[in-house]
């Protein structure tokens, strides 16, 4: 019976990414996939005849360009078209854009206020540094603290370095960064409520913090962290949506010997004595191999697969009070026309980029009093992209597909779990909020898929709907990331490693979890075989 | 600096942390001169309702004890008001009784509540260095700055590795996760969230809140870790004997004596200006007023540089903490025994994040969460309440008139949860926010000057890169709430203070010596 060295559970983009540097690594690797199709949460689907939807993730803003030269990605046909510009729709008909170009970002802040054009510089400034020291920690398996092996002794001093590398005042700014909230870091710099409502959009997507939640700072440099990395592409549209990142990340899997089996649920580890020897599918196939790992989440990887008698208390007690909370919807919108922006009418390019709704902290930190209190938001922050504005492949000739990603929405609900009357009330809710704001959009919906944080749990299999699998906050990072002591993609169980992003980095379409993961298994495997 | 000055040091502000600095200042020889605006010594501590965490080292250094100050071995206990005369009570010289009546509420957390106290007191403890030591700069450019980091790294090492995790996972956490890991029933969830955001502008769901939680298990009893000390007669005594330590070593003492400017000659502290013009001299100032109104008001941003001076301002301070006091004409029905007992209506989380949520937008919530004590003085009985639950800006509205509404709706709660206490108040007086401000000149009128997030502590105390009480102006000095470790009636910012002012007293004395040679 064939023995392989790798199995990957999940075939979503850290999976596939986990695989083909193992492959590349020399390792016999099989894919088990329980969709019919690869890809997870960054997948193309075509639901209604003649558009493509990027139906979960919607932009490709953080994936390492060390990974797309590693597996050489644009070989297996990803292309990236990067977007510029990010426009913040207000209340009152106007509009603050957010551009590429520095000085025409100035200009746009000028026009609200003076003061914070002025400022936009020192914040960009000192955003990018702190960015700068955290970069390269991406790429690498976090030192455990409480260690005094010579890797993790030498992994904490090249932390150390890292940010010593700052200088002592930009230290004090780092440790304000990782404790304080984005509300009151962006205070610091700007007093229009606009300014700061726009900025702040990136420390609430996909967490359950407010914008003056204290954490809420890091969380805006997790997301800004693709944006300021100087690669063209870092941040845009994948050609042929979020599924174009699957395919090739598989394509490049496969060119170097990995299988990829589809419509294949795993239900157990197969185990001998205490270490794992494959897995149980659904159906009883058995499948045997040296290491398996699991792409699923963290509370899915231990509370639903591993064998509960090989892991220690204190390990499932950790696991089960990691924070996985959905906090956001998605409506993936095809349309019979370009809708009618009056803000930014002026500007068509503004089209091409992001478009959100949410203009002050009070509109954000609301949107989160709704969430917390068990309901969606009634007047919810939106993120909007129209990615076939700039692929003509996503949607017929003159028609148009919107994804909405919507903040705040609850994974139940105070009244109970998620109906399909709830659903609907939510797309209303989200479809009314973009009505205000581009008259007329209502008459163009050809077809809206509204998704709940449930829906995703249960199409995709992301606890809670949670888009990072797991909050990003200061004790579930780095080496707390997912349980302290297990910060190195190696479970409990000897030859069982994880590699979502319940691990360290995180989420948001890396591939740094599956790389990192990969990386540790190839150094066991060969030390195995030694 | 020329000999007519008649004082080697003068202290601004007469609360206990001046107090404190003044004191140990005389101890080390120092002609001290200590200067309160009021006509009263304490300071916003009068406004505490007990010195829990009072450092022992400031006890030992000082002598309290010989100066009358009394330590009460009880520690005081804790009732929930959980609706009309029913409440659970925990007392933590009684442990047989505490789990008695908690686990008539839950037998699960009957169980785990020593557990938690005694990880708190742990985890609290290992953070002790951190809090008693002047925070080292973070600087690595040689061995020795880089020595009391590594100092620190293996104090926290010494924990143990189990600990070590634990405290490095939930410090940065939210209360409401860490309460509902380990309680299940709301009345203790609610009691822990309310025990971390009190004095705060935090809500129970706040990340960082475990980190306010944990100070309180600092500090306290030595001997019976994470157990409050209890000082015989409260803030009052304290302040006394404090008084009589500072005089008793030689310092001089006077109030109604309001600070106007302090004096700066060459980027050097010369001294202090009364508001009645009258100029005092000495090389020192140490000051215990807030960090903004020290630097801001009394030296003036033209000595200082701008970046400085931005720092100093963006330091968040807006208080949300109110003191309601209450005169009785009687006791309450059914009461037997409990002055110096705390009450704390804070029935679940849900209801102390509720507070915070209108507290954030400026409003003030129906049903703030609070924590009452009740005290015989001279024959009367009296009550005072500490609100979470009144945000110094306020929107809309003025305290003037929301403070009489508050008092009143509080007045109304204690009556649902204690029938005829309504009839026993002949008196309510509420101190908001604004009052606080105006007479502490503690400008927003913060229970610690400066709130005490993470972000806000330590290194990063009042402002990043000055956490060792010195500031721009040479000789002068922070002794305060707004420096390191912050508010809580520790008496160890006055005592650092002190310290840093006189290591660098004796270093400039030895230079100048050195270059006289």
């Amino acid at each position: 019976m064939k023995r392989y060295d790798a199995i990957v559970i999940g075939a979503g983009h850290n999976g596939l990414a986990a695989a083909a540097y193992l492959a590349r690594g020399g390792a016999d690797v099989l894919v088990l996939e329980r969709r019919e199709a690869i890809g997870g949460a960054a997948i193309s689907e075509e639901r209604y005849p003649g558009f493509t939807y990027s139906s979960c993730s919607y932009v490709c803003s953080l994936l390492r360009a060390e990974i797309m030269r590693d597996l050489d990605l644009p070989r297996y046909g990803l292309k990236i078209i990067p977007y510029g510009s990010t426009a913040c729709l207000m209340e009152t008909g106007d509009r603050l854009a957010l551009y590429p170009d520095a000085d025409q970002t100035r200009r746009e802040i000028a026009r609200h206020s003076l003061r914070d054009a002025e400022a936009y510089e020192d914040f960009m400034r000192d955003l990018t540094r702190q960015v700068r020291a955290i970069r390269p920690l991406l790429l690498k398996t976090p030192p455990d603290p409480t260690s005094f092996k010579w890797r993790d002794l030498m992994g904490m001093k090249e932390i150390g370095e890292a940010f010593g590398r700052l200088g002592e005042d930009a230290l004090y700014q780092a440790m304000q960064f990782w404790t304080m909230s984005c509300g009151d870091f962006l205070d610091r710099y700007f007093e229009s409520d606009v300014v700061k409502g726009a900025f702040a959009g990136g420390s609430i997507i996909g967490t359950a913090l407010g914008p003056y939640s204290p954490g809420s700072a890091y969380v805006l440099l997790h997301h800004v962290m693709g944006d300021l990395d100087g690669h063209v592409g870092a941040w845009g549209f994948a050609v042929g949506g979020m599924g174009a990142i699957s395919r090739a990340l598989a394509a490049a899997a496969q060119d170097h010997g990995a299988e990829i089996r589809t419509d294949a649920e795993v239900s157990e580890l197969l185990m001998q004595a205490d270490q794992v020897a494959g897995v149980v599918l659904a159906d009883g196939e058995e499948v045997r191999a040296r290491t398996v790992v699991s792409n699923l989440d963290v509370k899915r990887t231990f509370l639903k697969i591993a064998p509960r008698a090989h892991l220690p208390d204190d390990f499932v007690e950790r696991v089960a009070a990691f924070k996985i909370r959905g906090s956001s919807g998605k409506l993936n919108i095809a349309l019979d026309a370009l809708p009618e922006v009056p803000a930014i009418r002026h500007d068509p390019k503004l089209m091409r980029g992001g478009i959100n709704v949410g203009d002050s902290m009070e509109y954000l930190e609301r949107a989160y009093d709704d969430w917390k209190n068990g309901t969606w938001s009634a007047r919810p922050y939106l993120d909007i992209f129209l990615p076939s504005t700039l692929d003509s492949s996503m949607a017929p000739p003159g028609k148009h597909y919107m994804s909405v990603f919507v903040q705040y929405a609850p994974p139940k609900l105070a009244t109970g779990p998620w109906t399909d009357d709830d659903r609907d009330a939510f797309g209303r809710t989200v479809i009314e909020t973009i009505e205000r704001h581009m008259p007329g959009f209502k008459e163009l919906i050809l077809d809206a898929w509204v998704r709940t944080p449930a829906d995703l749990e249960d199409q995709v299999g992301l606890t809670e709907g949670n888009i990072f699998h797991g909050e990003l906050t200061l004790d579930q990072l780095l080496f707390n990331r997912p349980v302290p002591g297990y910060a190195q993609y190696r479970s409990p169980i000897r030859g069982f490693y994880m590699c979502g992003s319940s691990t360290h980095p995180g989420g948001g379409v890396m591939g740094a979890p599956g790389a990192n993961a990969a990386r540790e298994m190839l150094g066991d495997l060969k030390r195995r075989a030694a | 600096m020329s000999g007519a000055a008649p004082f080697d040091a003068l202290v601004v502000g007469g609360g206990h942390n001046g107090l404190v600095a003044a004191a140990l200042l005389a101890r080390a020889g120092r002609r001290t001169l200590l200067l309160e605006a009021s006509d009263r010594l304490g300071g916003m501590a009068t406004l505490a309702q007990d010195c829990g965490r009072l450092s022992p080292t400031v006890v030992r250094e000082l002598g309290l004890e010989r100066c009358g100050l009394r330590l009460s071995a009880r520690a005081p206990r804790t009732h929930l008001l959980l609706g009309p005369d029913r409440r659970v009570t925990i007392d933590p010289d009684d442990v047989a009784a505490t789990r008695a009546a908690l686990a008539a509420l839950s037998p699960r957390d009957a169980d785990a509540w020593p557990g938690f106290q005694q990880r708190m007191a742990r985890l609290a403890a290992g953070l002790a260095p951190f809090l008693e030591q002047t925070p080292p700069r973070l600087s690595f450019s040689d061995w020795r700055a880089r020595w009391p980091l590594l100092k620190l790294a293996f104090a926290v090492r010494r924990m143990g590795r189990a600990d070590m995790r634990d405290l490095l996972r939930i410090l940065p956490m939210n209360v409401a996760d860490l309460a509902e890991e380990v309680f299940e029933t709301d009345a203790l969830q609610g009691l822990v969230a309310f025990d971390a955001v009190l004095g705060d502008r935090l809500g129970a769901r706040s990340p960082n809140s475990v980190f306010t939680l944990m100070l309180r298990y600092a500090g306290g009893a030595p001997g019976r870790p994470g157990t409050p000390l209890c000082v015989e007669g409260g803030a009052s005594a304290l302040i006394a004997a404090l008084e009589t330590a500072a005089r008793g070593f030689g310092a001089e003492i006077r109030t109604e004596a309001p600070v106007a400017r302090i004096l700066v000659e060459d980027g050097a502290a010369a001294g202090v200006a009364l508001e009645d013009g009258t100029e005092l001299r000495a090389p020192l100032v140490l000051s215990s007023a807030h960090p903004g109104a020290t630097l801001l008001n009394l030296v003036g941003p033209r000595w200082l540089d701008g970046d400085f001076v931005r720092a100093v301002r963006l330091a968040r301070g807006r208080g949300v903490t109110a003191r309601l006091d209450l005169t009785l004409d009687g006791p309450p029905p059914g009461l037997v025994d409990a002055a110096g007992d705390r009450f704390v209506h804070a029935p679940s989380i849900a209801m102390v994040e509720r507070a915070f949520d209108a507290m954030k937008y400026g409003g003030v919530p129906q049903d703030p969460p609070f924590a009452l004590r009740l005290a015989a003085r001279d024959g009367a009985l009296t009550a005072s309440a500490l609100v979470h639950g009144a945000p110094h800006d306020l929107r809309g509205a003025d305290w003037a008139e929301e403070g009489p509404r508050l008092a009143a709706r509080i007045v109304e709660r204690l009556e649902t949860h204690w029938p005829g206490f309504k009839a026993r108040v002949t008196e309510a007086r509420l101190t908001d926010p604004a009052q606080v401000a105006a007479r502490f000149g503690a400008p927003g009128g913060h229970w610690h000057h400066l709130e005490l997030g993470l972000d806000q502590a330590f290194l990063l105390r009042p402002v990043p890169g000055w956490a060792q009480y010195a500031t721009p102006i040479d000789g002068l000095f922070l002794c305060g709430a707004g420096a390191h470790p912050g508010g809580w009636i520790t008496g160890q910012p006055g005592l650092n203070g002190a310290r840093a002012a006189l290591a660098a007293a004796s270093a400039g004395r030895a230079r100048a010596g050195a270059g006289g040679v």
